[in-house]
């Protein structure tokens, strides 16, 4: 990338500061309908700065051309940093605020005073940005109302910036993401698909956010707590409003209303797009959306069998569900059931809700079981993270086609089915390489985030409970074993940043904008 | 039948009878300890009868199996070879335990655990369920086919059959290919017989350079315990990256000269053989400029450093903590052993501090060099792995431009990447799985670790050897149940044919048109 490349970057970069202006802006509202004046001047610093830089930025590269898709990458990549690095301002303005005690703000407490310390402020940010959910807060009901919103609010924007980046931006052969219009995956400009893309999904957004509020709220939830987890639930991003997440109700119907939101977030937006515009049936051929069913219903099985079998339900009282009262073996295999189907959904939705006390509780089958899951993830296109299940199905197909090949000629000629494409050996490669990579970056960076992890928390967590939470970052999920908190080292902390912003991008478009730091971003070779 | 298969199975299994029928010449060598020691004839013997007889009587399955070897028919060969030979290498274990009023407790006795031990010997893995390793409950003769077996499988059974069967010369090349180490073979010589020669040449010549060596220390008075059984013992486990000892306390009953001589024997059984050729025909060009040879060292030194330091550092251990000699002698070797994939151990590393334990872990998984008796991912892979993951960032820029993925001078092929990377994440998964499921299967009346049981199925899918915790250096595999026994029976023989030999067979266009 030239200078001028450069330059495209930072004209981009201006445009999505001054959009995500609007995001401290409207949360002002969220201050004065509960009362809580004090935090007003905060958000208006929070959203005055980055219109500033934006303008800047977009003045002084305004007569620059039209991005490819080239530049797409290093402007999701850095972007994405960009507006965490701006998000964290709320937190760390408002807990300056209240320590301050300016503007009649309350006394500080302890959850918020955790946000004075910047890294705190940005690993939140960067968590809700990506839709992981993993969190710094320890006591959430302490939060001052703005905070809450502002968490919910990150991981909603965050889940419909995470599907216009896999159906717009990183949409091209094998990347493995739909595309909502054929003609726009072939087109060189980036902005008109995004664009489209976005007014296609935001309604459908809207719509399914809406409809869990309600479900959720005739469930059984206070309205406000309702808002934000339907919000956070379909983004799959898992923050809550509660002290110990979904785990605060102790409901069954709470439980199960959540399961279908959690699914409707995993499933691809270009399939929820075609659903809704009446073809049921196309929606249903999807391959990631038959591999939804048939990997969390395993996933649930394996796991309810594994609760039951370990006993963790073993001591529960008599449990009633629909009018139903269950006692003794029943309501243990019911509860292993319930459990087991909430955490794998959600963990491999990557939603991150929290019923269960995993880190203590669960042995270390369950916990690698349900870490399974969060390497796995959901669908492409959808908020959920992960690796996805449309590069499993092709690594699985393409390795099975392998093997099956090992005996013909090369000159053959053989065509192989994914989906309802067909694809001759040449793009199956290429899919499979694709996907390969990525697969295999992601057990690297599992690696090395898990080897940090290792190095420098306390050793009284065993290699089960870092594995499992280094999948949760880097799958974008948020389901903690214990580790995560203010308390955690500084090195961990910085660790999971990375893990969760490359999560997020799919690692390559990191990397790339990374070695472009590092080594410019011309045309090199080697 | 035959007319709808499209495999001559009949031909496969014929030639694996000739290998087991041959088979029986190695057994004469701890029949003869049988009668020189007058313990163990009970075992060696019957099991030589039988050896031949089933050997005999596969082999006449077909008149003229070498003509009718093709692909499919080499795939199947390999692959029942290995199982085979492990079944028929069980026997004198079982005999032993059943005839002998001095085997009578050996674990061995039981058909399962005499399996699990055959199979980790001849893939050299070295991974044991012999609950007491002495003389008492075992003969001479017995402990040194346990160690035959890790030195016949360690260049390879088929290599072996190639290099003396004469029949094999024309076919040779796509067997060899089937069993060796890493993603294809070098071909030495012109021809495929000669090649295979020259590997088992060059595989005797260390072995007995070595044997040679740490006798010659034991007369000097420098390593009292290292008798000439010893001596013989250990330099059948040591070229192949076998493992197995018949010191309980593997190579820690020996002396820190011992010690020292192993690791360059180690280090050497781990290198691409192919070098050892060039540096033969003084050629040492190709060995200064092999990319494989210096990212293995490499490894090995980084690790080493880093175990040697954490070993020095960590505070509360007598033998280590500030003592230089004995930190780096520990580091070096057990580095050696483990990324080598040996297996063999110089202490018991289960008392070390836990993060040098995860670097033991994280080296199972790099493997030795291709083309040479190590087992694991195999550096090679590791090196073009990178060099695309490198041109990945590239492209994902340049779509357009075509940049070829190169070793040294050599250009790799598109497929062959593929394959790798195919090969590389099979190996991944069947691990995680395979995790998973022993895991949950657990072990009977103990708490299994998530560490321990990682650490076991690396170790029996890269053919290393011992983990950590219950089946530690000093610890065995017995605890396990039987069922988690079998599969890791079954890690041990797909690792060491590198999973692809094995799982063809598992597809319907192999067998059927």
């Amino acid at each position: 990338m030239s200078t001028r490349g450069l330059a495209v970057v930072g004209r981009d970069l201006g445009r999505i500061l001054q959009v995500y202006a609007v995001m401290p802006a409207a949360t002002i509202a969220v201050a004065f309908v509960w009362g809580e004046f004090y935090a007003a001047p905060a958000l208006l610093a929070s959203a005055a700065l980055p219109l500033a830089v934006g303008y800047g930025l977009s003045e002084r590269y305004a007569d620059v051309t039209e991005p490819g898709k080239l530049h797409g990458m290093v402007i999701a990549a850095s972007g994405w940093f960009l507006v965490a690095v701006f998000g964290a301002l709320p937190f760390l303005l408002l807990a300056a605020t209240m320590h301050a005690g300016l503007f009649g703000a309350p006394a500080l407490n302890d959850t918020v005073a955790a946000f004075r310390h910047p890294l705190n402020a940005l690993f939140e940010s960067m968590s809700g940005f990506t839709g992981t959910g993993l969190t710094m807060t320890v006591h959430e009901d302490r939060l001052p109302r703005v905070l809450q919103w502002w968490r919910s609010f990150m991981e909603w924007v965050g889940g419909v910036g995470v599907i216009v980046l896999t159906t717009a931006i990183l949409a091209r052969p094998g990347s493995g993401s739909l595309t909502l219009y054929e003609s726009e995956a072939r087109s060189e400009k980036i902005h008109p698909s995004i664009v489209s893309t976005v007014r296609t999904i935001w309604w459908i957004f809207l719509l399914f956010t809406f409809l869990s509020v309600c479900v959720l709220w005739l469930a059984g939830m206070p309205l406000w707590e309702a808002l934000n987890h339907a919000m956070t639930g379909l983004a799959t991003g898992g923050f809550s409003v509660t002290d110990n997440s979904i785990a605060t109700y102790d409901s069954v119907a709470i439980d199960f209303a959540l399961v279908p939101i959690m699914l409707l977030g995993s499933i691809a937006f270009p399939v929820h797009y075609l659903a809704l515009q009446g073809h049921l049936g196309d929606a249903l051929d999807d391959l990631q959306t038959r591999w939804i069913v048939g990997f969390f219903g395993l996933g649930t099985l394996a796991l309810t069998a594994l609760l039951y079998a370990n006993g963790v339900y073993a001591a529960t009282g008599p449990v009633s569900a629909l009018g139903v009262s269950l006692t003794g073996t029943g309501a243990t295999v019911f509860q292993s059931f319930r459990y087991a189907i909430f955490q794998f959904v959600s963990a491999a939705s990557c939603a991150g809700f929290q019923t269960a006390a995993i880190g203590t509780q669960w042995s270390a089958g369950a916990h690698l079981l349900v870490s399974l899951g969060m390497v796995v993830g959901a669908a492409a296109g959808s908020t959920a993270g992960g690796i996805k299940l449309v590069r499993v199905a092709t690594l699985l197909k393409g390795a099975a086609f392998r093997i099956a090949g090992v005996f013909y000629p090369r000159s053959a000629v053989r065509s192989f089915r994914l989906d309802d494409r067909t694809l001759t050996s040449d793009e199956l490669a290429r899919e499979f390489e694709e996907a390969a990579i990525i697969t295999l970056l992601w057990f690297v960076f599992l690696g090395f985030g898990a080897a940090v992890l290792l190095l420098t928390v306390d050793s009284s967590f065993t290699l089960e409970n870092v594995l499992f939470e280094v999948a949760s970052t880097q799958g974008n999920v948020g389901l903690s074993a214990g580790i995560t908190g203010p308390e955690m080292p500084t090195p961990a902390k910085v660790v999971f940043l990375f893990n969760m912003w490359i999560g997020r991008l799919e690692i390559v478009p990191v990397l790339v904008t990374l070695r472009g730091l590092f080594y410019g971003f011309g045309v090199r070779r080697r | 039948m035959s007319s709808t298969l499209r495999v001559d199975w009949r031909a496969s299994v014929s030639l694996t009878g000739r290998v087991v029928r041959w088979l029986t010449v190695p057994m004469l060598f701890p029949l003869a300890l049988a009668l020189f020691y007058g313990r163990g004839l009970k075992a060696i013997l019957p099991a030589i009868a039988i050896a031949f007889v089933v050997g005999w009587g596969l082999e006449r399955l077909h008149s003229d199996p070498a003509a009718a070897l093709g692909a499919r028919e080499g795939f199947l060969m390999v692959a029942l070879t290995w199982l085979l030979i492990s079944v028929v290498g069980a026997l004198p274990y079982i005999f032993e335990g059943s005839f002998t009023a001095y085997g009578a407790t050996s674990t061995l006795r039981l058909p399962v655990n005499a399996l699990f031990e055959t199979m980790s010997g001849f893939t050299t893995t070295g991974s044991t369920v012999m609950g007491d390793i002495s003389f008492e409950t075992h003969s001479r003769a017995l402990m040194m086919w346990r160690q035959e077996t890790q030195w016949l499988g360690g260049m390879g059974i088929v290599v072996l059959a190639v290099a003396i069967l004469p029949e094999l010369s024309v076919g040779g090349a796509q067997l060899m290919d089937a069993e060796a180490p890493g993603p294809g073979i070098q071909k030495l010589t012109p021809r495929i017989a000669e090649t295979a020669r020259a590997l088992w040449g060059m595989y005797i010549g260390l072995t007995v350079l070595e044997i040679v060596g740490l006798y010659g220390f034991h007369q000097l008075g420098m390593a009292p315990e290292m008798t000439l059984y010893n001596a013989v013992a250990h330099g059948f486990t040591t070229m192949p990256t076998g493992g197995f000892s018949p010191e309980a306390r593997s190579i820690e009953a020996f002396t820190a000269v011992v010690q020292w001589f192993i690791i360059p024997f180690m280090v050497a059984a781990g290198t691409n053989f192919a070098l050892f050729w060039h540096v033969w025909n003084r050629d040492f060009n190709v060995v200064w400029d092999d990319i494989e040879f210096k990212t293995y060292l490499g490894a090995i030194g980084v690790l080493t450093a880093i175990t040697a330091g954490l070993l020095f550092t960590t505070p509360g251990f007598d033998m280590l903590t500030n003592a230089l000699e004995p930190s780096l002698r520990h580091a070096t070797f057990q580095i050696a052993s483990i990324v080598t994939t040996t297996g063999y151990a110089s202490m018991d590393f289960n008392n070390w501090g836990q993060h040098a334990k995860y670097v033991l872990l994280f080296a199972m998984f790099i493997g030795g060099s291709a083309g040479s008796t190590g087992g694991g991912i195999k550096i090679i892979r590791w090196v073009v792995i990178l060099k695309t993951l490198r041109r990945e960032l590239f492209t994902a820029v340049h779509p357009e431009a075509v940049r070829p993925v190169r070793l040294g001078s050599t250009v790799i092929d598109e497929d062959a990447i593929r394959g790798i990377y195919a090969f590389t994440l099979l190996y991944l998964v069947i691990f995680a799985f395979g995790t998973l499921v022993v895991l949950l299967v657990g072990v009977p009346g103990q708490e299994l670790s998530a560490f321990e049981a990682t650490s076991a199925v690396a170790a029996t899918l890269g053919n290393v050897g011992p983990g950590v915790g219950i089946v530690g250096p000093m610890n065995s595999f017995l605890p396990f149940p039987r069922a988690s026994k079998l599969l890791m029976v079954f890690f041990m023989w797909v690792g060491r044919l590198e999973i692809f030999p094995v799982l063809v067979l598992l597809t319907h266009a192999y067998w059927r048109s």
